[in-house]
């Protein structure tokens, strides 16, 4: 029996030599008995002592002497269960027979003692105990008839009842203790279970508390981060538009404390109704008591997966109107679940103020310099053209000079216009349905005389048939011009210069390529980089601003097309760009709807 | 000289007016000019203009403003809008002559109308 699972802090006293007794201990009632015995025979002086039998008797004590010597030295040697240990009683038993034998057989008075051995044998595990019970038994108590056979047969009965009592008695002890050994087993696996959940409980709780740390530093956190957006109004809202969250950046720019913008209040209201407009999707039929149409198609856009930006006029609670870009995102919980909607909103005023005052200042510029330029080309014009004061041929030599100085500088301002325009994102493009062979036929018509007096030569390679586009002819024209006349200054004399239109899958290529200079490997990341100029330009003093290829490309882009080149220094340049040849649909597209 | 047809020009650029006076001058017509849409305006019940020309960027009254006057008054006025803007940015008219002018094109857009 163990009952090392049980723990330690159970107070068990005295008792606990009895949960393990040793050998010892279980022999030491036998010995004390046959000992007490032994010292009624020798000093009670009538003691009934069969004369001629105490020998027998002495035998008996010794071997029970011996056992418990036996029993002793398992006890030191820490041996405690086995079928050795179980040997003492059963040897006892047969001291006991043999005392009993020398102290008047049948009727000795120490019959009895034989039931404390029989009770050890009994409480061992297993049910063949009883039957060594029974047998030992039988075999002690019929031993005074080994040397004296009984005249009564009757009497060999006491061989057969005898042992069958404490057989039985066996049985009942050995029942007992399986059932409390049973018992104890089920006590200890239940305290073992105890023990084990108690220990999980103590894992869980530390780890609950943990958690609760991680989760109060990250509330901590959040809190502090939601209240220091100060630039950007951060609104939380439910599916149907209605605020659940409100950030401090979000009270400075609508003007709407926190407890009355979770008031019940829709995120439409702080959006006009027609700053709202270009985004609706007319297709969607209005559900009674949602959003704005309009908020309904970003916020699909959002439940897409995607955020949203766009830039709409917010109506503050005061009633003024504010430019602001405006993210929409999907809410998620933390389950994962879609809550809502994230509306992260941007004060645009000044960057929309900053883009006014540029455009209107790119605009006084070109107007202050067209002016005087327009005067200048105009009265040269005149200067030319009198037909009453006619001029000589140097005078007409000195004024083309001028004149065309004077175009230079306006065609200058132009550039810049335009490069400020585009930078910005609007320039108009006035589409018509142009055959392209007709644009780059006259840019190399009117590149003619620049490549002649270069001494460089051009080469069309146009198809047959028409190729008809969508485009600006006027703008695309003068991409087409920018790339010729780059061409032709960056050729030696003697070299060539082609103008390639093809068709291909799904757009159309214009190639405008070159024998020329060629330009660094390092320096053509930078080539559509305003005001930038390829050294190849400025050690060959070419003329130019660096302007050319930023205009070129924004035609392109307007046009939906993209443009690209390769160089090698000394071979020559390849400039294309590929126009689509289905009109792009940014005219489909929501206003200035922006996925990202 | 009366016999001549008239031009209403409104410029505020002195040297342009004194051009566009030149180029109307030689392509055969009597010219009003005006330095400002105001002055323009205020001469209306005195002038029969057939052909006009506006510049859009005016001290005062816009180019927009006297151009919608000049077709509300005058409906039979051949109106031409010039200016250093882009040719987009004018507003309805007969023609668009965008800065700079020379005779040759003033020239070219006068001949295709009746005097």
């Amino acid at each position: 029996m163990s009952t090392g699972i049980v723990p330690a802090s159970v107070e068990r006293g005295w008792r606990k030599y009895f949960d393990d007794p040793t050998p010892l201990l279980k022999q030491a009632p036998t010995a004390v008995a046959v000992g007490l015995a032994a010292i009624l025979v020798v000093f009670i002086p009538n003691f009934p002592v069969t004369r001629e039998l105490a020998l027998t008797a002495i035998a008996g004590i010794g071997l029970v002497a011996a056992v418990t010597v036996m029993a002793a030295v398992l006890t030191a040697r820490g041996m405690h269960e086995g079928w050795v240990v179980l040997l003492i009683p059963m040897i006892d038993i047969l001291g006991i027979g043999m005392l009993r034998v020398g102290t008047g057989g049948a009727s000795s008075l120490f019959s009895s003692l034989v039931l404390l051995p029989v009770i050890w044998i009994a409480a061992a595990p297993g049910f063949r105990h009883v039957f060594i019970v029974g047998i030992f038994t039988s075999i002690a108590l019929l031993m005074p008839y080994v040397l004296e056979p009984p005249t009564d047969p009757v009497s060999w009965l006491r061989g057969v009842i005898g042992p069958l009592v404490f057989a039985t008695v066996g049985a009942i002890v050995n029942e007992l203790s399986r059932l409390q050994r049973w018992r104890t087993v089920q006590a200890e696996a239940l305290v073992a279970e105890r023990t084990a959940a108690l220990a999980e409980n103590q894992t869980m709780i530390d780890q609950l508390q943990a958690a609760e740390t991680q989760y109060k530093f990250l509330l901590d956190s959040f809190s502090s981060l939601w209240a220091s957006i100060n630039a950007q109004a951060v609104i939380a809202t439910d599916h149907s538009g209605t605020i659940i969250a409100w950030n401090p950046g979000a009270v400075r720019l609508i003007g709407l404390s926190v407890d009355e913008a979770l008031a019940d209040v829709r995120v439409d209201r702080f959006f006009a109704p027609d700053a709202l407009a270009p985004f609706a999707d007319p297709s969607i039929e209005r559900v009674a008591g949602d959003v704005a149409p309009g908020l309904r198609t970003l916020f699909d856009e959002a439940d897409g997966g995607r955020s949203v930006e766009a830039d709409i006029e917010l109506t503050t609670a005061g009633g003024s109107s504010i430019p602001a870009r405006v993210t929409v995102s999907p809410y998620q919980g933390t389950d994962g679940a879609r809550r809502g909607y994230l509306l992260v909103m941007t004060d645009e005023t000044k960057a929309s103020e900053v883009s006014r005052m540029k455009d209107e200042f790119v605009g006084m510029i070109s107007h202050e310099l067209r002016t005087p330029l327009s005067a200048i080309i105009g009265f040269l014009d005149l200067l030319q053209n009198d037909p009453e004061q006619p001029l000589t041929d140097d005078q007409q030599d000195f004024v083309a000079v001028i004149e065309r100085n004077a175009k230079r500088l306006l065609n200058l301002v132009g550039d810049l216009l335009f490069t400020a325009q585009a930078e910005s994102g609007r320039f108009p493009l006035e589409r018509v349905d142009a055959d392209l062979r007709d644009i780059v036929g006259s840019a190399l018509t009117s590149a003619g005389p620049h490549a002649q007096k270069e001494g460089v030569e051009l080469i069309a390679e146009l198809p047959d048939q028409p190729i008809r586009l969508l485009v600006d002819p006027g703008r695309l024209g003068q991409a087409v011009d920018n790339l010729l006349s780059n061409a032709i200054k960056f050729t030696p004399r003697g070299g060539r210069v082609t103008a390639r239109l093809e068709a291909r899958d799904g757009s159309v290529r214009i190639c405008i390529a070159d024998t020329g200079m060629g330009i660094p490997k390092d320096e053509q990341g930078m080539l559509f980089t305003r005001f930038f100029r390829a050294s190849t330009a400025t050690r060959n003093a070419v003329p130019g601003v660096g302007l050319g290829l930023t205009i070129t490309r924004a035609i392109v882009l307007a046009h939906g097309g993209h443009m690209d080149m390769r160089s090698e220094e000394g071979v020559g340049t390849e400039f294309w760009f590929d126009l689509p040849v289905a009109l792009r649909t940014e005219a489909l597209r929501l206003g200035d709807l922006r996925t990202t | 000289m009366s016999a001549r047809p008239l031009a209403l020009v409104v410029e505020d650029d002195l040297d342009q007016l004194a051009l566009m006076r030149r180029y109307l001058d030689r392509e055969g017509f009597d010219v009003f000019a005006a330095v400002d849409a105001e002055t323009a305006i205020s001469a209306f019940p005195e002038i029969r203009p057939s052909v006009a020309v506006l510049d859009l960027l005016l001290p005062g009254i816009s180019g927009h403003e006297c151009a919608r006057l000049v077709r509300e008054t005058f409906p039979e006025c051949f109106l031409v809008i010039s200016s250093v803007l882009d040719a987009a940015a004018y507003p309805a008219a007969d023609a668009a002559l965008p800065k700079p002018v020379v005779g040759a094109s003033l020239h070219h857009l006068l001949d295709s109308i009746a005097r």
